[in-house]
This record gives structure tokens, sequence and C-alpha cells, in this order.
């Protein structure tokens, strides 16, 4: 099982709930703080900036009036019926065009045309009471007229000043021109004419401007109601609040939408997964009929999921053949180690190559020729003797119908086997031969030898005995009695390795007393102990029957005491017996020579004496060795180094 | 009461026409010259003239249905009105305007009164009244016999 | 094509617009309209409608307008004319075609230098005979114009023109000098380069005499002389006049000739009658006649209506003693 360590503490859900929820209060915070703490200076300063332009744009709009009135005039003066202002205008044809002028201007407004003596000649209304004689400026006030003065040249001579033409203005009238609503007042104030004020309930809020010239004594006043000013500020706060909701109302829809169009894929995908990784069902597919990214998501991920199962299987099948091929060639080798015969493994290999392979098309041949289309195994046979490889012919394949990856190899090793197989048997036939014919050696020469030294025993004995010789011939005779005893003594040794070596040792199993036998044997070699002064100490007592060969087992003990006894100048032989689990094991500690560690190695081949001890046969250890083996058990020695004494251990086992 | 305004003017024009004095082409005292031949005053109407004595000369119509004018145009001019706005039409190709129009025998006066080199034609009466130098006169018989 | 019915129905509206204030006429008629302090605007117009045996033409053949003002002492005048804006012929095949490229006709200032003499600097009528200093169909007492005015002598030229008033009669003296290219040649029947020029205007009690004589170059190095000789009786019912001229060209030994005599006759106010007759020797333009001299007589017989002094509707009749041109034409022509 896989180990997910999945953590989702917070969901993508709530990541966007929140981070919107943050955006929204951020903003919120941030404008409502502004509002609150700036909006009602900036507010003030704005609506004053307000007045301020209305009263700019109104004075605009009566300059622009007053120059429209001024052009007018201007257009009146230029007409060439003023040409009768020379002639006192005794038609009235100029007085009749100022009246009806000043009648379309309406507004009061006066017309007067007078001559270079400053005697009004025209006048669209009688009785003009003001005098103009002090009229200087082209523009200029006087009483509650504001006074366009514009000069009259003669039409046909533009030299000739015939005139002025006289516009005049009731100051009055810039009133009708203000505009009062929603809380906005604006009136004029002035020394020279009585504006009317209007009625200001309530805090306001004031600007004042001082007309162009040369209306320059006249003040133009625009104020606000201030509850109305700052009814904005409130406006705002209100929408503001009302957005907020909106906003959070909104945010919850999209959230939801996203839960449902983007989220929800993602968690269906996330649990699908979870559930493939936990089950290992790749058969679970995800439905989507979306075409944005999630449902590409989706699809890849289907995708993804059935080519993983698609993966998974084939690499199932590729194992399991493998499993197979490897059982198949687990058998193969398995039956080909079976045989007996070079003729026998070759059989059994084509044998099973062909069910191994599914073909019938195997065969063996020494023809050397090359084959189409078919695998060659050449079977290459190291020859031990002559030390060289040699070639026993070819196994060839048609058409393997079994298809096994890594062919080459696998008959390559197929090969390497029936190679091993023959090349095992052969060594095998070599060695039984070998150990036949050292047996066969070792006995026949054996028995060729005794006969000799039993001539040569019994001869030399007989000269011993017949008392004919000097002392020197005597002695002489003497070392060769000796010396054909210790050659008998080897080849009995040898004899018995080799009946031993070739299974020749008959084994006459029966229950004996172990502590009984050691004391037995104790007997017969604490004289030999005694003469070279080691004590042999038995710590063996008590009763232990079990079944072996008495015979075998004295030999075996005697052997290894007389060794202890042969390799300790002096001092103390210990003996004792321990059972450990089905093993009974004798003991046997002397204090002796030792024996160097390199040496241990060696110590049972046969013929081998050790370094510093150089009498005896050198098979004993050997023979004990072997017939430890044939009573199921073994021979063990330790010892820590030269000089330091040796253990020998002698386990052996009940039939 | 205007009809009635209207029908004395004309019974009083007709009865100048008849009766009173004959029409004469008058000036300034000031302008430049003191009397004019008929050609010249044709010139100076028809704006062939524009310079005498060095000065620019404005000659003064009378509107279109004063009866004055009608008289002039009849025995100055020797024009039909016909031809006359036909002659009018071919100075505008030329470049030339027609003269100034004033709407009243005194307001020519007054006018001439103020303006020196300006001429007007008018009865002898009026200029006499306000003083003009006269500088041409149109014999009642003279003119008509002449045409 | 749809540049002429749009041309057709501009024009159209133009008449309308342009026929309104021809009402207030019998009240005091004036002309033009004012645009400025001294400056006035105007214009003309004229259609003309031509039929021959051969030959059907409907043409729209002048449109202008002037520009003209006047202070104490300079007068200014300028004409922007547009000619053949709209041809359409019915010759053996039918043709139609539109321009509106208009060109200074006209342009010159005239200053005052004392009661008797005057300078024009510009382009200006030459001051020969009386057709060629009011050209224009409006104007004129027939739709067709005399050989006089197009064959001896340039109608246009840009320079100086000194009038100078002999005596207290107003006789005048003119010389005319043009040493440079015309302004705009578009319109003048000669290009030229030169033009001395020198004109006497006698008012006899008989009529109005006219004598010209001069000399003009042009820019193909061609150089002429010519002298003309106009007389103008005007009477209440009639008007007669006869221009005739002499020319010579270096190119030819022939003397070319021209002279016209014609009556007009008023029926009344309204309606006119014209006989006029030519008679004339000149060269034909053609590279490929040999004899290039030749003679014509032409009788022409109109009847011209004017409903009001700015409007003519002219018919006539030409009759040729030599070329096929015998023809009836037609117009309508009016000013603003």
């Amino acid at each position: 099982m896989v180990n997910l360590n999945l953590k989702n503490s917070i969901s993508i859900q709530t990541k966007i709930f929140l981070t919107f929820l943050i955006i929204i209060f951020i903003g919120y915070g941030i404008t409502f703080f502004y509002i609150m703490k700036y909006e009602n200076e900036i507010l003030i300063d704005k609506e004053m900036k307000k007045l301020e332009n209305k009263a700019e744009q109104t004075l605009f709009e009566l300059k622009n009036h007053l120059i429209f009135l001024k052009k007018e005039a201007a257009f009146l003066s230029k007409l060439e019926i003023m040409d009768d202002i020379i002639a006192k205008d005794i038609d009235k044809r100029v007085s009749n065009l100022l009246k009806k002028k000043a009648q379309d201007l309406g507004e009061n407004i006066i017309f007067a045309v007078i001559d270079n003596n400053g005697k009004i000649v025209a006048s669209s209304q009688e009785n003009i009471k003001l005098s103009f004689s002090k009229l200087k400026k082209e523009e200029e006030i006087i009483q509650n007229f504001f006074i366009i003065t514009i000069p009259v040249t003669a039409s046909f001579d533009s030299n000739r000043h015939i005139g002025k033409l006289i516009l005049l203005y009731p100051l009055k009238n810039l009133e009708k021109h203000l505009k009062n609503n929603e809380g906005i007042y604006s009136w004029i104030t002035s020394d020279i004419v009585d504006f009317k004020k209007p009625e200001i309930s309530g805090e306001t809020l004031e600007v004042k401007k001082r007309f162009f010239a040369p209306l320059q004594n006249l003040i133009l006043h625009y104020a606000v109601d201030k509850k109305i000013a700052l009814e904005t500020v409130y406006h705002v706060q209100t929408l503001l609040n009302i957005v907020f909701l909106i906003m959070i109302l909104l945010t919850s829809i999209f959230i939801f939408f996203i839960s449902k169009n983007l989220v929800l894929p993602i968690k269906s995908l996330y649990e699908t997964a979870h559930y493939i990784i936990k089950t290992g069902d790749y058969n679970k597919e995800i439905y989507s009929n979306r075409q944005d990214e999630i449902g590409n998501l989706t699809k890849i991920f289907n995708i993804l999921i059935k080519k993983t199962k698609e993966s998974l299987d084939s690499i199932k099948a590729q194992s399991k053949k493998y499993e197979e091929s490897l059982i198949d060639l687990i058998e193969f080798f398995n039956t080909i180690t079976k045989t007996e015969s070079k003729y026998d493994t070759i059989t059994v290999a084509i044998r099973e190559l062909k069910r191994l392979m599914n073909t019938q098309d195997i065969f063996f041949t020494t023809d050397k020729s090359e084959f189409k289309n078919a695998f060659m195994l050449n079977i290459d046979v190291k020859n031990f003797k002559e030390n060289r490889s040699e070639n026993l012919g070819t196994i060839v394949i048609h058409n393997p119908a079994n298809q096994i990856t890594n062919l080459k190899r696998f008959y390559n090793s197929i090969a390497q086997m029936i190679s091993l197989q023959i090349e095992r048997i052969s060594l095998m036939e070599e060695l039984k031969e070998t150990l036949r014919a050292k047996s066969s050696f070792l006995s026949a020469m054996s028995h060729e030898l005794k006969t000799p030294i039993g001539s040569i025993l019994s001869l030399s004995q007989y000269l011993l005995t017949s008392s004919k010789l000097d002392q020197n011939d005597l002695e002489s005779v003497s070392k060769i009695e000796h010396s054909a005893n210790h050659l008998l003594q080897i080849i009995n040794d040898i004899l018995t390795i080799a009946k031993a070596d070739s299974g020749k040792i008959d084994m006459n199993i029966s229950k004996i007393d172990i502590p009984q036998t050691i004391k037995e044997v104790l007997d017969i070699l604490n004289p030999l102990a005694e003469s070279k002064g080691v004590k042999i100490i038995n710590d063996i007592k008590g009763e232990l029957k079990i079944n072996t060969d008495p015979k075998l087992f004295k030999i075996v003990i005697i052997n290894l005491i007389s060794n202890a006894i042969k390799f300790t100048p002096k001092g103390d032989i210990h003996l004792s017996l321990k059972k450990e689990k089905n093993d009974y094991k004798i003991y046997i500690k002397d204090c002796g020579i030792g024996i160097d560690k390199e040496d241990i190695k060696y110590i049972f081949d046969e013929f081998y004496q050790g370094k510093i001890y150089k009498s005896g046969t050198g098979l004993g250890l050997a023979i004990s060795k072997k017939f430890a083996a044939l009573l199921k058990g073994d021979i063990i020695v330790h010892s820590e180094g030269v000089g330091k004494g040796t253990t020998t251990i002698f386990v052996f086992n009940s039939f | 009461m205007k009809w009635f305004v209207k029908l004395f003017f004309i019974l009083s024009a007709s009865f100048l026409y008849m009766y009173a004095d004959s029409l004469v082409i008058a000036a300034n005292r000031n302008f430049p010259v003191d009397s004019l031949n008929l050609k010249t005053v044709q010139k100076i109407y028809l704006d062939k003239i524009r310079f005498l004595g060095g000065k620019k000369i404005l000659p003064i119509n009378l509107p279109y249905n004063h009866f004055l004018r009608k008289k002039f145009e009849n025995s100055v001019l020797k024009m039909k009105r016909f031809e006359i706005e036909r002659y009018w039409l071919k100075t505008h190709y030329m470049g030339h305007r027609p003269p100034k129009v004033l709407k009243s025998q005194d307001a020519v006066a007054s006018f001439l009164k103020s303006i020196d080199n300006a001429i007007g034609y008018l009865e002898k009466g009026t200029a006499i009244k306000y003083k003009l130098k006269i500088l041409y006169e149109v014999q009642n018989g003279k003119s008509k016999s002449k045409k | 094509m749809r540049f002429c019915t749009k041309l057709v129905s501009n024009l159209l509206f133009l008449l309308l617009s342009l026929f309104l204030p021809l009402k207030s006429i019998s009240d005091d008629f004036s002309e033009g309209y004012k645009i400025g302090d001294n400056f006035y605007t105007g214009g003309y117009l004229s259609t003309e409608y031509e039929k021959s045996d051969e030959k059907e033409a409907f043409l729209v053949d002048d449109l202008a307008f002037l520009l003209y003002g006047e202070n104490d002492r300079w007068d200014f005048v300028s004409e922007f004319e547009a000619k053949n804006l709209y041809i359409k012929q019915n010759l053996p095949i039918k043709t139609e075609e539109s321009n509106l490229n208009f060109s200074i006709e006209r342009i010159y200032l005239t200053y005052y230098i004392d009661d008797y003499k005057t300078v024009t600097i510009g382009k200006f009528n030459s001051p020969v005979g009386f057709w060629n200093i009011i050209p224009i169909n409006v104007l004129r007492d027939t739709t067709s114009s005399p050989y006089i005015v197009e064959k001896s002598f340039p109608k246009l030229t840009s320079g100086i023109c000194y009038r100078y008033a002999l005596n207290e009669n107003f006789d005048f003296l003119y010389i005319t000098l043009q040493n440079n290219e015309d302004i705009d040649s578009s319109y003048n029947n000669f290009k030229i380069k030169k033009h001395y020029g020198i004109t006497l205007e006698l008012e006899k009690t008989s009529g109005i005499f006219k004598i010209s004589g001069g000399y003009f170059k042009q820019r193909d190095n061609k150089e002429s002389i010519y002298t003309v000789f106009a007389f103008r009786k005007i009477e209440p019912n009639y008007t007669f006049t006869i221009e005739s001229s002499l020319n010579k060209i270096d190119l030819y030994s022939t003397i070319f000739y021209d002279i016209y005599l014609q009556h007009v006759q008023n029926l009344n106010e309204h309606y006119y009658l014209i006989a006029r007759f030519e008679k004339f020797r000149t060269y034909k333009d053609d590279i490929f006649t040999v004899d290039k001299k030749f003679e014509e007589n032409i009788l022409t017989l109109g009847l011209t209506y004017r409903p009001y002094p700015n409007v003519a509707i002219k018919g006539e009749y030409n009759r040729y003693s030599m070329q096929n041109n015998d023809k009836w034409l037609f117009s309508f022509s009016f000013m603003f």
C-alpha cells in the first residue's frame, strides 16, 4: 500500500472564497476609510470649485451676452441707413430701425443715436433723461445702465464721423440671467443697483466673484446649501454598502460556480486517483463533458489511467512469461543435471528444447555446415586432460515457435548448461576411474608388498633367534627387522585407507558402552603413557550406550589418544565427553607441542606429518577422520599455536 | 387715417408737380463747382464721373416711387425706368453701384447741408429753404419739350 | 451622368433661389449683395440651346461670380468664371460632358488719379468697341456674338490701362499696355504675351465713336496689328451699332477685315428685335486648308424678351453665306 500522505487543510474553494473576500474587504476598507477621512474636505473643496466654475461660467455667459449686444449695435451702426443721421433722421428711418431692434432684443434695452454734438437724433424710446455728453468710453456704467457706445461713420466716406450709436442695457437685467435652483443660489451685489438676494435658509458654502470690467463694481455670489453639497458623501456611503453586499453575494455565487465547475471536477479527479491508488483498480474512469481545461485534464487523466493499466497488464504478462520461461529453464536444467551420459544429455536436451520451444524441428549434428534461419547451439566441452576446448557438435533449432526475449542469451545459457553437464559427466567418469585405479593400485601394491616384507620379517626374526651372528650383525639385523615392521604398518594403514575410500570396510553395528570402551582403550595405552611420563586423566564415566561399530570406534579413540601421547613430551591428557544435540563429542586435550595454525589446514591430508615431528606413517589422523565419517561423525582439531597444546574433538553419532 | 395721409401726399405732390417749383440739382455751399451742365449731371448720376474739382462726388437719389425721381429720370437722365435698371445692371458687371437713396426731399436737403461733396435733386423751393447752392435747374416746359 | 443630374438640379435650385429676390425689383431695384462695408458680390448664368440641320446642343455655357468693392479712390473688380459647364450635343453622335473649372476672367484695381485720369492694373476687358466691353449673354443683344470680337483683337488684357479724359465732355483716350503673360489665359481668344493698344472714345450728338488700334504678339510669336472702328447711336426706340476692324497677322499676306451692322429695335421695354449683318474675311485655323483665307456673310435675326432687367430670354436665327452653319439659337440668362 502506498502511503499518499495527502494533506488538504484548506480546500481551493475556501482559498478562492477567502481571497475574494479579502480583496473585497481591502477595497471596501480603503474606499470607506478614504471617504470617511478625506471625502468631506475634498467634497467641500470640489463644491467650492464647482461654485467657482459656475460663477465663472455665468460671468462668461453674461459677458458673451453683452458682447452679443455690442455686436448687434455694431451691426446697426454699419447700416447705410445710418447716413440719415446727417439729415437729422427727418424720415425717422433710423428711429424705426432702433425701435424694431430694441423690440427684437427685448430686455428693456434702449438704443439711441446721437450726432456729433451729442444731441439725440433717434432713439428706440422717447424721453431719455440721460445726458450723453459725458460719454467717453466705449463701455461704461451710468446710473442703472451699462452703456455701449459705437461711433458711426458715413457709408460713403469711412473717414467721416457722423455720430454715435448708444445701447443702454439696464443692469437689473443681469439678474434675470442668474439661475436659482436645487439648493444653488446666485445673486449680485452692488452699491449702484439694488439687486434682489434670494432667501437662503441654513448653512451654505459661498463663493464671490467680481464682474469683468467695466462692471467691476458688481459682485456675483454663488452659494450652495451645505446639506445638499454633502449629500453625495452619504449617497456614496450608502452606495458603497450596497455595492459591498452585492459583491459578497456575487462572490458567493461565483464561488458556487467555481466549486461546481472547477473544484468539483478536480475533486472528482483527486478522488478517482485516490481510489485507484488505494485499490489498484485501474478500470475506473471519470466522466466529464466539459470542453475547457478541466475537461481536457479529465480526458488526459483518463488516458493516463488507461495507459497505466495497459502498461501494468503488459508488464504482468511479460513477467508471467519470464516466470514461465524461468521455470522452464530451471526444469530444463534440472532434467539435464539428472542425466549421466553425454548421449543422455544431448537427447534429453533436445527433447526438453522441443518442449520449451514448442517445435519439432530441433536436431543434433556434428556437421559443421551452417543452417539458415536457425539458431545454432554449439556444444563446446572442455577437455581437462588436455586442457583445451573441443566441439562436440551443434544443436540446430529451426523456427522456434515460442518467442523468448533475449533468445540468444537464453540459447547461449542452454548451450553452456549442456556443455557444463557434459563436462560434469566426463569429469565424474574420470574421477571415478581415478579413484578406482588408486584403490586397486593401493590394495594391489599392499598385497604385493606384504609378501616380501613378511619374508623379510620372518627371516630377520629367524636370524635374531639363531644367535649365530656377532653383535654388529645382530644390531644390523635388528634394524632390518624394525624397518620392515614399520613398513608393514604403513602398508596396513594405506590398505585401510584404500579400503575406506573404496567403501570396502564392513561395518558391524552393535550397542556398546562408551565409558567402558574408553577404559579398555586406556588399559592398553596407559603403559605407553607411563613410559613417557604422561598422565591420562579420564573424565568419562558412568554409562552411555550407543549403536556404533566398536572396532572402528576403538581404532579412532586409540589413534587420537596415542597421537596425544606421542605429541606430549610431558604433562597431562584430559579426556571428556559431551553431548550436543544429537552429536556426542569426546574432547582429548593435551598440553603438548601444539600445531602451527598454518598446518591445521593440512592436518588431515594423507602422509602429512607436520614440521616438527617427523616420525610415524602420517596416515593416522587421515584414517581416523575417515572412520569418524563412517561413524556419522568427524574429527576436529584445535590448537592455539606451537607449544600451546592441542584439543582434538571426536564427534560421533548413534546409528 | 393712413390712407388719408397718403392720398393727401399724393395730391399735394401732384399739385407741386404741376404748379410749383422746377427741379434743381443742388449741393452744399462748399461744393467744389458752382454750376453743372446737363451731360455732367447725367454722367455723375450714372457714375461715369466720380470726381469733380478733386473731390469725390456723392449723388443722392430719392426713393423708387418718389415723384421727383421720376421727374429727374425723365427730364435729366432722359431714360426710361427699365433702361436705367438695365444700365445699373451693366455697371454691376463693371463694379459700380447706383446712387445712395434718402427717403424724403427734406432728408436730402438736410443731408446736403451737412455733406460738402454731395449733390441731390430737389424742388427749387426746398433748395432755397435750406440755403443750398443750385447747380443746375430744369425747366418744366423745357424738359418736356426736349423729350 | 450622375454629375450632370446633380449639376442640373443644383442649377435649378440656384435659379429658384436667385429668382426669389427679383420680386423686389419693382420696388427699388439693386443688384448684387452687400457682403462687407464696401464689398458686393454677384454673378450670372447663361444656358443655350442650339439647333441646326446637323447639330442639336444644349449647354450651360457660363457661370460666373463677381466680387467687387470701392473705396474713396479705389475700385476693385474680380470675376471668376466657368465656361461650358455642361454640354449635351447631338451631332451625328450624342455626347455629354461637364466640367466645373473656375478661371479668373477679370481681376483689376482702378485708381482715380484726379477728375480726368484713372489707371487700371490687372486683367480687364480690352477697351475696344462696344461688344467687348459688355460681353456677357444677359447684357448683350444676341446670344451669338459677332466674329469681330473673336478674330480681330485680344478680348482680355493683363496689364495697365491708362484712361484720360480729353475734355470737359469726357471724351476718353485709353492706352493699354501688356508686356507679360496673361494672368489667366483660359478664356482669352488670343494667348498673348504682348499687347499695346490705344482707343479714342468720342461722344458726339450723333453717337459714340470708338477708334482703336493696336499690336499684339502671341505666345507662338505671331505678331498682329489691328484697327477697330466702332459707332453706336442710342435712341429711345432703337440702338444702332457698327463695328469694323482691319487686322494683319505677319504670317499672312492678306489683310483680314470684319464689319457688322446691328440694329436693335425696342418694341417695348421688355421686347427687343435685333437684325445684324456681318461680313468678314478671315483665316481658317485648320492646317490642312491650303487657302486659309475665306470670306463670309452672316445674317442674324433675333428677338429678345427681358421680363426683368436682369433676365433675358433670347431667340435668333443665323444665316451663313459660305459655311454650313445656319442655325437657331435660344438662350436663357440672368444676373444677380
